[in-house]
């Protein structure tokens, strides 16, 4: 740990030192964040940008000078039920935003997991729920941003508008950035009416089910079971059942994630699927989560060594997918997490250094070191 | 040699076309202001469009890319001389697999025939320009296009997966992909809707959207337009999204009725059209709330389509609506506006009074589910004044959306019409921003220049520092 030589007054009751003795800073406001942002930038140290922080529960953190967490900046800014639209302090919680939606009864389609994650960290991971089937990923609603850069500066991309295309499309492209273009600080959100009736009804044969209904909200396999999940009227979850004709139960059933030593998700053309869940079942799965129809399987191992990780890498790539790293807790080094480094001519690298010149947040969160 | 001759050894003399008259039909798309063209060149493959991007580079000639020219906002047509590089013969659709639901798309294919190719398969295309039949591919995805049938299932820009691009170097790369969440940077988000500025699209992935099961097209009017615009609300209150929620003024109606005899209400003041999809049991539940609704905010006739025959005939209506606008003038400037949706009257009697205080002859025809405006401006371009006329009502038009809270254009695009108007949107720090994500792709400013961003935008220097 570097520390930082010169810490600017003002920035003394935004910083702690945590157990570990990396610098934490809790800033409450976009000013704040650009006064952190801009000393460490002075300062020349690196920094992790966290939300809850619960990804770096899974995985080793990186080794970073400090580390800004969204924490103390949450809360919901502007709601508009009637145009579907919230906006959201990064450090929001899933749990809070949803009591709020839910309240109108509408929802923002976010991952089913922990209510503890912050929408911060779901928008920067990238990370989407069993219901992109359906909805699409996060990342086809995330409608407005605030970035405070890596040269600090508050940018807004985006707006409150359900379609809108003034400019290049900043939203996304910070969606799934891991904190490599700077603190992401304001999420504005496109919403959708909560549906009255929902079933969870086991199937046995994927394609047929996926070809006989009408936009399920998702077609998952675990060891246990294939199960659709349908929503919408009454009267429409009762005729999916009708068609699908297998044990139908009320209420969206989600399956636990695998919460192994090892988690690895593997990401192939969603019509290899099925080829996918050989390839980790061959490679001892002791659980695994599978997304037809988008060409996910999340699957756990209690342990890989490398080398079965290479196996299983190489097992992917024949099948033209990639396998990350998203869960390791054994005390073996872990791999490199993506595993692959998805060429781009350059542009990748020249974007995140125009947007950090400094290398505040270029701590090598994503593909290639960057 | 310059860069004609070059293109010419390079795709042969009838895949370069510079002759004056060519030029002058080029120096046009859709918008209401020409270009300067050097020559339009018409390359067939992917390594083609690699070539002339290097010859080009060589000559230091800027580059525009253009698919049928069928874009409103001037992106289409080079600003200072440049070479026009129409990707209309790059139009194969290949790979199309059902259970990924994807296809791979070339440029050039035009939208409509790939949702007729696809409706065997019981596939199609999302989104729907209202120009479907004649814009191409690689134009919705310059442009991430929308039309009526984003409401629900979304712009381009969630039914392209990963395109192949020719980048300003000339390289050939792959943005995107056929797996959920690519690792690294979502280059392919910021490429579509770039209007050719960041690179060339030489192919598509696109996701194939099911045909619905069941639809239901209701044609509705109302005695105002306030009225109309509180049943959009009401609909989306009643915990709807309908697949499309399109509205029409009565000057539209009135001149669409003319054109395509569909039985439109000539009476009324606005008409909305509203279609749902799905399962039988969930369109017959939202036939029966959307009428609710409709009577609730004082409709003045509720149609609810038969058959597809009748279904097609409202839609006939609804999509001639630019080519009805002839008989009322020549010439027309067409507006792309959007604000939040709960804004709608307020923005609509504003735009009212703004054509009164001009005389300028007004027909309204927009995506009321997304606060899409287009209002319509028929007039005379021969008649001395005209033009300025409509493009001062333009800007005060533009102004008051975005203070309403609304952006420059929901689907056409920035191009050169509405560049200059992108300070009333952004700050500098933020046209800064997206001149650094201009500058990761293109750092010559040779692709597509003097679009989307105004002069003076960038400050900062080649490794990224600012300026000032």
């Amino acid at each position: 740990m570097t520390g930082i030589p010169s810490l600017p007054r003002g920035l003394a009751d935004i910083g702690s030192v945590n157990g570990d003795g990396v610098q934490r800073f809790a800033p409450r406001s976009v000013d704040e964040i650009v006064s952190v942002v801009e000393a460490l930038k002075a300062a020349r140290v690196t920094a992790l940008p966290v939300g809850a922080g619960s990804t770096f529960e899974d995985v080793p953190p990186p080794d970073v000078d400090v580390v800004v967490s969204a924490s103390a900046y949450a809360g919901l800014i502007d709601y508009q039920p009637d145009d579907l639209t919230v906006v959201v302090r990064a450090g929001t919680t899933l749990g809070t935003l949803a009591e709020a939606l839910e309240a109108k009864g509408q929802t923002a389609v976010l991952p089913e997991t922990s209510p503890e994650r912050t929408i911060g960290g779901v928008v920067s991971s990238g990370a989407s729920g069993f219901r992109r089937l359906r909805y699409g990923p996060t990342r086809d609603r995330v409608l407005g941003v605030t970035l405070v850069t890596g040269y600090g500066k508050p940018v807004k991309g985006g707006g409150a508008l359900v379609k809108n295309v003034t400019g290049y499309d900043l939203p996304r492209l910070c969606t799934g950035s891991h904190g490599t273009l700077g603190f992401i600080a304001d999420i504005c959100l496109k919403l959708w009416p909560m549906q009255p009736a929902s079933r969870t009804i086991e199937v046995a044969d994927v394609n047929e089910a996926r070809f006989a209904i009408y936009k399920p909200l998702a077609v998952l396999e675990t060891p246990d079971a294939v199960m659709v999940m349908v929503e919408g009227s009454e009267a429409s979850v009762s005729d999916t059942e009708r068609v699908l004709d297998g044990a139908s139960r009320t209420g969206l059933l989600w399956p636990d994630p695998p919460s192994s030593a090892v988690n690895v998700s593997v990401r192939v053309p969603a019509s290899s699927t099925t080829s996918a869940i050989s390839v980790v079942r061959g490679a001892g799965a002791e659980h695994f989560v599978a997304q037809h129809g988008i060409g996910r399987v999340d699957a756990g191992f209690a342990s890989l060594p490398p080398g079965a990780v290479e196996e299983l890498r190489s097992r992917t790539a024949e099948l033209r997918g990639v396998a990350i790293i998203t869960g390791w807790k054994t005390a073996d080094q872990m791999p490199d997490r993506w595993g692959v480094n998805p060429g781009s001519a350059g542009i990748s690298e020249r974007l995140t250094s125009l947007f950090d010149p400094a290398g505040v947040f270029r701590i090598g969160q994503l593909p290639g070191g960057l | 040699m310059t860069v004609v001759d070059d293109c010419v050894r390079l795709l042969g003399a009838h895949r370069v076309r510079s002759h004056p008259l060519d030029l002058r039909i080029f120096a046009k798309d859709a918008g209401v202001r020409p270009g300067h063209v050097i020559a339009a060149v018409f390359p067939e493959t992917t390594t083609e469009v690699a070539a002339i991007v290097a010859a080009a580079n060589h000559h230091g000639v800027p580059i525009v890319p253009r698919g049928a020219g069928t874009g409103l906002a001037g992106g289409a047509v080079p600003v200072d001389p440049g070479l026009l590089v129409v990707l209309t013969r790059l139009n194969r659709i290949e790979d199309v697999d059902l259970i990924a639901r994807t296809a791979w798309v070339g440029p050039g294919v035009i939208n409509l025939d790939l949702s007729k190719h696809l409706e065997p398969f019981g596939f199609h295309f999302a989104p729907d320009p209202s120009s479907q039949q004649a814009c191409t591919i690689g134009g919705n995805v310059g442009t991430n296009a929308g039309g009526p049938h984003c409401l629900a299932d979304g712009t381009t820009v969630a039914h392209v997966l990963a395109v192949e691009l020719v980048t300003a170097d000339a390289d050939i790369i792959t943005v995107g992909g056929d797996i959920p969440d690519v690792p690294g940077l979502d280059l392919r988000a910021v490429v579509v809707g770039s209007e050719g500025t960041l690179g060339i699209v030489t192919k598509a992935l696109v996701r194939l959207t099911r045909n619905p099961p069941d639809v239901a097209t209701l044609l509705i009017g109302f005695p105002t337009v306030t009225d109309a615009a509180a049943m959009v609300s009401g609909v989306i209150g009643s915990g709807i999204v309908p697949a499309a929620l399109e509205m029409m003024d009565k000057a539209m109606v009135v001149a669409v009725e003319n054109f395509v005899h569909a039985g439109y209400p000539i009476e009324a003041e606005a008409v909305l059209l509203v279609e749902v999809t799905g399962e039988e049991a969930s369109v017959g539940s939202d036939v029966g709330a959307i009428v609710a609704v409709a009577e609730a905010n004082h409709a003045s006739s509720i149609r609810v389509a038969t058959d597809d025959d009748e279904r097609a005939l409202l839609w006939k209506g609804r999509k001639s609506a630019f080519g009805a606008v002839a008989q009322t003038a020549p010439d027309y400037y067409l507006h792309d506006t959007v604000v939040p949706r709960t804004k709608l009257v307020e923005v609509l009697d504003q735009i009212y009074s703004i054509g009164d205080r001009y005389g300028i002859s007004m027909l309204n025809v927009f995506h009321a589910g997304d606060g899409n405006l287009h209002p319509l401006v028929a007039f005379d371009a021969k008649e001395p004044g005209a033009l300025e006329a409509v493009l001062a009502a333009a800007t005060e038009m533009v102004e008051v959306s975005i203070a309403a809270g609304g952006s420059l254009s929901g689907e056409h695009g920035i191009g050169v019409e509405k560049r200059d108007l992108m300070g009333l949107v952004f700050s500098p720090i933020d046209l800064d921003a997206q001149a650094r994500i201009r500058d990761a792709f293109d750092q010559r400013g040779l692709m597509n220049p003097d679009k989307v961003l105004p002069t003076g935008s960038r400050c900062f220097d080649a490794s990224g520092n600012a300026l000032r």
